[in-house]
């Protein structure tokens, strides 16, 4: 009999790969064992098949400014927890808690967004 | 002579339709009141990050309709490798779920029970129509394989009874689905087990992939947020990770909004006397007989028809004492000659493909 394939292979497919002529990706980009936390002012929530994203605007410190592009799911996904295309807007100030990029980029998958006073986002029906 | 034809009537034998006819509506509509709303199978509702929430299941665990525990001959588990091949690569297309993936998958569903008809839909797109009228599956020959099969249903109490036959593996339109034949078959039996949940056991015989029939027991709970389904469109452009050097990132966004527009010349306003030195039927040079160019008002503006080439009437905007463009049929332009009276009786100008074009007033 041959073997069972193996369950770790399956389980790096996302739910994020949902269709819509979506690009599923593997989740290898980000670095899941690691967090990053980031505060700054959305420049761009884009609503789009096949991952919505933040752009977020972070000032260091020093002042130097450095954009992160923050990946999350579909559309649906974000309905689906109460988000709508009006959730967040251009100039909202958030934190954000990511798992970043592997190749040092600025950019990572949300784990977590809280408005600056730790409200969730998205609402109930 | 009328009573002899009935009896012949009675005495002839009944249609086939007829006789396969089962009773498969339900009983009772106002007992299936709850199916409404919006359903999302188990495990699988998605968080903001589009992963399994912390502490759920890993989707393509929860997703058994991908086959990780089928009883695969060799080629069915040649299918499976496939499709892991395929999901560990760093994109696979999806344009839908197709059937039986849309069964279960992250996409919330909706169940439309009508008398006669089921209709299941996914916020995908995915969409099964399940008569339920008594029909009988169709015959081989009267169906071919799709991405979503053929299906019939029949009520049995609160249970819907699915056939459903002729459902194309389909890997151009969703990779991530069991590489099953065309042969396959699946009966579902559908029921509401509580006001907030439904289950679905789906067996599955197909002795091209499968040592044995395969069942998957299956439920969907009803959606805590949503009470609508809201299509988001397919933004294939969208689409921001690539691959740099065999690592995956995010590229930045791309520009805001459609490509810039065309340019026009600046608008002329002409008085009502001016425009009605215009108006009137123009014989195109060079066309064949019928072939004109009808100008005529609209509003405070003149419009053009070219007739036949394209006889509807838009706006043509005044740039000039005597010239003019449309913007719909860009880049024509026209460039009318007066006579002695001041009356447009020749145009020379760009026709809408671009060419020259002339013609003079028909009288």
């Amino acid at each position: 009999m041959a073997a069972k394939p193996c369950l770790a292979a399956l389980a790096a497919l996302a739910l994020a790969g949902a269709p819509s002529a979506q690009a599923h990706h593997s989740r290898a980009m980000f670095d899941t064992a690691k967090t990053v936390e980031l505060t700054g002012e959305v420049s761009r929530f884009q609503w789009n098949n096949p991952h919505c994203y933040i752009q977020l605007r972070v000032t260091a410190a020093g002042g130097q400014q450095r954009e992160y592009s923050i990946e999350m799911g579909a559309p649906m996904h974000l309905q689906g927890r109460g988000w709508t295309p009006r959730t967040l807007k251009a100039g909202d100030q958030v934190r954000v808690t990511i798992y970043p990029l592997r190749n040092g980029d600025p950019g990572g998958e949300m784990s977590s967004i809280t408005t600056m006073d730790g409200r969730q986002l998205g609402r109930t029906r | 002579m009328r009573r002899a034809a009935l009896a012949l009537a009675l005495l002839a034998p009944l249609p086939a339709m007829a006789q396969d006819a089962r009773t498969c509506e339900p009983a009772d509509m106002a007992a299936l009141a709850d199916w409404d709303g919006v359903w999302v199978a188990e495990h699988l509702q998605a968080d903001i990050s589009g992963r399994e929430p912390e502490g759920e299941i890993p989707a393509a665990v929860a997703m058994q309709l991908l086959g990780i525990t089928a009883p695969w001959n060799d080629r069915g588990w040649a299918g499976l490798e496939s499709f892991i091949r395929a999901i560990r690569g760093s994109s696979a297309q999806n344009s839908g779920w197709g059937f039986p993936m849309m069964m279960q998958s992250p996409a919330p569903l909706r169940f439309i029970v009508t008398p006669q008809e089921t209709v299941m839909t996914s916020q995908y797109r995915d969409i099964r129509y399940v008569p339920t009228d008594g029909r009988p599956m169709l015959a081989e020959e009267d169906r071919w394989p799709t991405i979503w099969g053929t299906s019939v249903g029949c009520w049995e109490g609160d249970t819907l009874v699915i056939e459903t036959a002729s459902a194309a593996f389909t890997p151009e339109f969703n990779p991530i689905a069991p590489a099953l034949s065309d042969e396959a078959t699946f009966v579902e039996r559908v029921r509401m087990v509580s006001p907030d949940r439904i289950e679905d056991t789906i067996t599955i015989t197909d002795p091209a992939t499968l040592t044995e029939p395969w069942t998957v027991r299956m439920a969907y709970d009803r959606h805590p947020v949503l009470d609508r389904l809201v299509h988001d469109g397919d933004n294939l452009f969208t689409n921001r990770v690539v691959e740099v050097n065999g690592v995956g990132t995010i590229l930045p966004p791309g520009d805001d909004g459609p490509p810039p527009g065309p340019v026009f010349p600046a608008e002329v306003a002409l008085g009502s006397a001016d425009l009605e030195r215009f108006l009137g039927t123009y014989a195109i040079d060079g066309a064949p007989p019928g072939a004109v160019l009808v100008v005529a008002r609209l509003g405070n503006r003149l419009s053009t028809r070219l007739v036949p080439a394209f006889a509807v009437s838009l706006p043509l905007y005044a740039d000039g004492d005597a010239s003019f463009h449309s913007r719909g049929l860009a880049p024509m332009r026209l460039r009318f000659e007066l006579d002695a009276a001041g009356r447009a009786v020749r145009f020379t100008g760009v026709s809408p493909e671009g060419g020259p074009i002339s013609g003079r007033r028909q009288e």
